[in-house]
């Protein structure tokens, strides 16, 4: 339990949100609206903010969100309904590297010594005291009924490896289930089933969108990392699963693109400097990058829209 | 359609000599219990099944395709504790390498589920294997129990 | 293979019992874009009956999928046998459309008004 109060905890209270701009008319029908899909990749999944920014800047509107891992941050501060900068500042309070610096003292040893301290499938590395106070924080006791937009979050069932949608309860809860990274964070119980992060099911979730009825698709998601030094049994498992949910990634990715009744439209940022996993202060960098590859296809974009039939 | 017969201890056989589809219920009726009868679990002989009625239909549509339908040979083995289909018939030469991957460059309004098939046959078997010989092709379909 | 269709208020349920394989799979994709022409887009599939399936099977029901989607509807599976379920698992159909435990829930599943 982390009870160190030296450092004073960013304060990432939520201001009440500002209604989104209250349309004249009743929202263009689903067919000339996007489906968001923001997928894993830690803080680079800013980019989806950046491009929500250019969406909103080109008048088109988003029908629902789906986020998994990292990405459910970012999805629900959307759904929510606030603007691309206090989304951008929510969520940089969010996401800083001392969210995993308290460990959790006990998981070593339960690790090493199983019989004695006792190992279930409870276990994680780190203590997620705090980064569970600052999402209360930050979303309070928000459910999903809050979003103004259809909001999905997918986390992974422990036990049995499925997929599993969240779309009711808590914000916190979904959030946490969705980002609780193996081997860090332990699983987290939602309604009966203890759920660990979604990207072990599907990194980029787009077949959530598809389910739901989406018309076209915007897909902001990254491959998860390669370790450039593998220097612990954490870096060792993480290189690992990160072969595994690549390769599940583009496996899933082509599946759907085949599948899928309308275009789902991959966005890629290019990156030019390194960015590791708590690189907060690039968010801004990276939600420009974000915008700019959201921009590159726009046209395309507009043309399918336009040419969907008005209902 | 000829009768099963077992040309070596522990193989049981079966030749289709005008293959069509209306024979597919049949061939996977005949894989289902030749694999029983061999000893494997149920869960082999469902995935056997399955990949075997993927390779035949293809050998139907494409391996003879719009010519003469001619004959295909399944023959099922033991293998360690799974079991062994091998399906030969002498139609065009099909190497399950050269499967139409599905065509993802295509426009979105364009694409096919081709390769699915294929694709299916993979995931549900340990091994397979091609191999021609004499004008003869030959897939090797491996299931060993779970 | 035997088709049978039930038209409900909102939604058509087309049951289908027997083996779907390459032979019989031709049956399948008309009589569901019969229903499809005809203006019915919201499909419930119901697979009660139905033992086996092949990758014939999973490319009706993707394109089914695709064109009712297209024309603004749906298409929902009921009542699927495990060994079908696995086939579609492990094909990745499960992760893009609905399926239900058995067909009431998949027609309650559609809006009752019209989007």
């Amino acid at each position: 339990m982390d009870t160190s109060s030296a450092t004073r905890e960013p304060s990432v209270t939520l201001a009440p949100a500002v209604p989104a701009a209250v349309p004249a008319a009743a929202p263009a029908s689903d067919r000339r609206r996007v489906a968001l899909v923001i997928g894993s990749g830690s803080v680079k999944c800013a980019a989806a903010l950046g491009a929500y920014r250019a969406l909103r800047r080109e008048g088109i509107e988003v029908s629902m969100v789906v986020g998994c891992s990292a990405g459910s941050l970012f999805a629900s501060v959307i759904a929510l309904g606030h603007d691309p900068e206090t989304c951008a500042s929510m969520t940089a309070r969010l996401w800083t590297a001392d969210l995993t610096q308290q460990p959790d003292r006990r998981s070593l040893l339960r690790a090493a010594f199983p019989r004695l301290f006792g190992f279930d499938a409870n276990w994680g590395l780190r203590n997620d005291a705090r980064i569970m106070r600052r999402m209360q924080e930050a979303y309070g006791e928000r459910t999903f009924a809050d979003a103004r937009i259809p909001l999905f979050i997918t986390a992974t069932d422990f036990h049995t490896g499925e997929q599993v949608v969240l779309r009711e309860g808590r914000l916190v809860d979904a959030i946490r289930a969705s980002i609780a990274i193996p081997f860090a964070f332990r699983p987290h119980p939602v309604g009966g089933r203890l759920l660990i992060d979604g990207f072990m099911s599907d990194p980029l979730p787009v077949g959530v969108a598809m389910r739901e009825g989406a018309n076209v698709i915007v897909a902001v998601g990254f491959e998860s990392p390669y370790q450039t030094r593998v220097s612990s049994a954490g870096r060792f498992a993480f290189q690992l699963s990160s072969i595994m949910t690549n390769n599940l990634l583009k496996a899933s990715f082509a599946f759907y693109g085949l599948a899928h009744h309308s275009e789902v439209i991959a966005v890629i940022p290019r990156f030019t400097q390194r960015i590791r996993l708590f690189d907060t202060e690039k968010m801004p960098y990276i939600i420009d990058e974000g915008e700019r590859a959201m921009s590159e296809q726009v046209p395309y974009l507009r043309r399918l829209l336009e040419a969907a039939p008005a209902s | 359609m000829s009768g099963a017969s077992a040309p070596g201890a522990g193989v049981v056989r079966r030749s289709v000599p005008r293959a069509r589809l209306t024979d597919l219920a049949a061939l996977r009726a005949f894989v289902a219990a030749a694999c029983a009868e061999v000893g494997a679990p149920p869960a082999v002989g469902e995935a056997l099944v399955l990949a075997a009625d993927e390779v035949c239909s293809n050998i139907v549509l494409h391996g003879y395709g719009a010519g003469e339908p001619g004959p295909i040979t399944i023959e099922v083995d033991r293998a360690a504790d799974g079991a062994c289909v091998t399906i030969a018939d002498e139609g065009r030469a099909f190497d399950p390498a050269d499967a139409r991957a599905p065509d993802l460059t295509a426009p979105w309004d364009a694409r096919e589920a081709g390769g699915l098939g294929w694709h299916l046959v993979r995931q549900v078997v340990d091994e397979l294997r091609y191999e021609r010989r004499s004008g003869v092709n030959l897939i090797t379909l491996v299931k060993r129990a779970p | 293979m035997k088709i049978t269709i039930d038209q409900r208020a909102h939604v058509t349920v087309v049951a289908v019992a027997g083996s779907i394989d390459a032979l019989t799979a031709d049956t399948l994709v008309h009589a569901m874009g019969e229903q499809m022409h005809a203006g019915n887009t919201r499909l419930v599939a119901a697979f009660e009956g139905v033992e086996y399936t092949s990758s014939a099977g999973l490319r009706v029901l993707l394109a089914t999928l695709k064109e009712a989607r297209q024309r603004g509807g749906d298409l929902r599976l009921a009542a699927v046998q495990e060994r079908v379920l696995r086939v579609l698992d492990l094909s990745g159909f499960t992760s893009i459309l609905k399926c239900y435990p058995d067909v009431g829930a998949a027609v309650a599943s559609f809006p009752s008004h019209h989007a």
